[in-house]
């Protein structure tokens, strides 16, 4: 027992400390899941927050978008805005961009302040399958959500925007959520899978260093039985004989990508997004 | 044969600790004395009847704890040239085997016992050892390249070089255990021994530990011996190139020439662990220490073990994921 304490001394106080921190962050705070945002954007000129001027919901989809905003928005503390139009006029990221941050800013959309923290996703349907997709983020979604992020959810809604626009919106609402839930805190959630596979891992190389049972090395070497401890070359030559030279062009490639990022809307507003033609 | 002691009548042995021959009755220094007996398979201390195998050359008597050297197997074509004495005491062996293993978890418990670890053997190991001349011709084709870019050209360089070499070397006392009862990697890897302590054959050296003779004789091992020194032979070689991308052999000649062989005893210390049925054996190089041998492991530590350790990484991971969501 003496030597199993001994063996794991290092686990046992990391897991002392680790238990420590955890009973401090039970007694200081309440679980995240249990924090109340309240608004504090006062300006904002509507409480409407699903503008479907493409006409691809019905009356009953829009309202349970609604609703699931309405949930959603006081649980993350961020607006969420859903905008669909058809207008060729805005084909184009530049103009995307453009219309998502001033619609957002005009209305001044954001739950803390104006064009604080929120969201809002525009879809520009030009027909025939064509279609602009666009995020625009701002204050703590913006600082939350990276490039990356942003065009892996862009492309998860359009994927099927054109079959089922409805699937589509509710997963952005509900994806939006459950990233500002986790993020509302540290900014780094554990998924409950990466747990077991860490501890599994852990183990396994645990076991592996553990079952090395091995005892003696070899500790001669090729010299050990050489008298006078070295070999004697009596013929010892590298002759040069011939030298040759090729050559070869290097192909180049060129190519490029757009991408997102942080800029200033025509407001004067911070905003970050991403998105394109699909 | 045994050594007896002049003062008590006691057993002599060979001592590690002292370097020389101790009565551990009465503890008296070089007080042996030599007896012989016709009858070599009696034990001339106690007159119980010896039974020793086919390649003992000395044993210890059962019944009073006697060695006896059995004069007819270290004599004639039997009787080894040199010897290296213990100089690792039993009690020495055991703490190289606890040190060794005292940090492995995974170890059964009576592995460690004292109980278990008093069954060590020393034994007097037979080897040869083989004075090999090696002469060694080597040629090849080598290349270096280099490459280098110039603007949008790469250019690649390539230089052709002829290597010549020629290796003169003496292996001395090269080991190859002669013995068919020991591994001969686990005895490859108690190399090396230290020849400087090394002595023309006595047999007092034997008085205390176990013995036995060849059971594989010279010329049958010398392609083994042979073989090792070509290996070292072929490192050598191949330490003299470098700096090459490529090389081809185009002569590979090494040349061994048996010089000498030696028959000489070298000692051993021996640990037999049987666990779940299967025997584990430990060696102990009797001059330098140097030990060698496979622990076994008990499936219920490893479990016990495992299960500790993924419980409390788990178990971490939910508090952090709790903690990461507070804060």
């Amino acid at each position: 027992m003496k030597k199993y304490l001994k063996h794991f001394a290092v686990l046992f106080i990391l897991f002392a400390i680790v238990l420590a921190v955890f009973i401090v962050a039970l007694i200081m705070k309440k679980p995240y899941e249990e924090k109340v945002y309240t608004r504090t954007n006062t300006q904002c000129k509507t409480e409407e927050r699903v503008f479907d001027y493409a006409d691809v919901l019905t009356d009953a989809e829009e309202n349970t978008l609604r609703q699931m905003i309405a949930e959603k928005q006081d649980e993350i503390g961020c607006d969420i805005v859903l905008v669909t139009i058809s207008d060729p006029t805005y084909a184009g990221d530049d103009a995307m961009v453009n219309y998502a941050d001033d619609f957002y800013d005009e209305y001044m959309f954001g739950y803390d302040e104006p064009s604080g923290d929120g969201a809002l996703y525009l879809d520009n349907f030009l027909g025939r399958g064509k279609s602009y997709s666009w995020l625009s983020t701002s204050g703590r979604v913006e600082h939350t959500y990276s490039p990356d992020e942003i065009y892996d959810l862009v492309d998860e809604v359009c994927y099927n925007v054109d079959n089922d626009p409805f699937g589509s919106y509710k997963f952005y609402i509900n994806s939006l959520a459950k990233t500002m839930s986790s993020n509302s805190t540290l900014g780094v959630e554990i998924p409950t899978y990466a747990i077991w596979g860490v501890a599994a891992l852990i183990t396994l190389i645990y076991i592996l260093v553990c079952v090395n049972r091995n005892v003696g090395k070899k500790t001669t070497n090729a010299n050990t039985y050489v008298a006078g401890g070295h070999a004697q070359f009596p013929d010892r030559r590298d002759v040069f004989i011939s030298k040759h030279t090729t050559s070869r062009k290097i192909q180049t490639n060129s190519g490029g990508g757009g991408g997102g990022g942080h800029h200033i809307s025509s407001g004067g507003h911070s905003h970050g997004g991403g998105g394109g033609r699909h | 044969m045994i050594f007896k002691c002049k003062n008590c009548g006691a057993n002599t042995v060979w001592s590690p600790e002292h370097d020389r021959m101790c009565c551990p009755h009465c503890d008296s220094l070089d007080s042996e004395e030599l007896i012989t007996n016709e009858d070599q398979y009696q034990c001339l201390s106690c007159g119980a009847p010896m039974e020793p195998k086919p390649y003992d050359s000395a044993i210890k008597c059962e019944h009073c704890g006697a060695y006896t050297i059995f004069d007819e197997r270290i004599s004639g074509k039997y009787e080894p040239h040199l010897v290296i004495p213990f100089k690792v005491s039993k009690q020495k062996a055991k703490e190289i085997i606890r040190e060794q293993f005292e940090k492995k978890i995974f170890l059964p418990s009576g592995f460690l016992k004292e109980a278990s670890l008093d069954k060590m053997e020393g034994d007097y190991i037979p080897f040869f050892l083989y004075d090999i001349h090696c002469h060694y011709r080597y040629s090849a084709r080598a290349k270096k390249v280099r490459t280098w870019t110039v603007g949008d050209t790469q250019y690649t360089e390539t230089s052709i070089y002829q290597i010549y070499r020629t290796m003169d070397a003496d292996f001395n006392r090269v080991p190859t255990d002669a013995s068919q009862t020991m591994p001969d990697n686990e005895m490859d890897l108690l190399e090396p021994f230290d020849y400087s302590a090394m002595y023309p054959f006595q047999p007092k050296f034997m008085s205390g530990f176990r013995g036995e003779l060849y059971s594989i004789d010279g010329p049958t091992l010398e392609p083994r011996a042979k073989a090792k020194v070509r290996k070292d032979a072929v490192t050598l070689m191949q330490q003299t190139i470098s700096g090459y991308s490529s090389v081809t052999p185009e002569c590979d000649d090494c040349q061994c020439q048996t010089q000498n062989a030696n028959y000489a005893l070298l000692p051993v210390w021996n640990y037999t662990y049987t666990y779940r049925g299967k025997q584990y054996q430990f060696h102990i190089n009797g001059e330098t220490g140097k030990m060698v041998g496979k622990a076994p492991m008990s499936i219920g530590k490893i479990i016990g073990c495992s299960a500790t350790v993924f419980g409390l990484i788990t178990a971490m991971g939910y508090m952090m994921q709790t903690i990461m969501g507070v804060f």
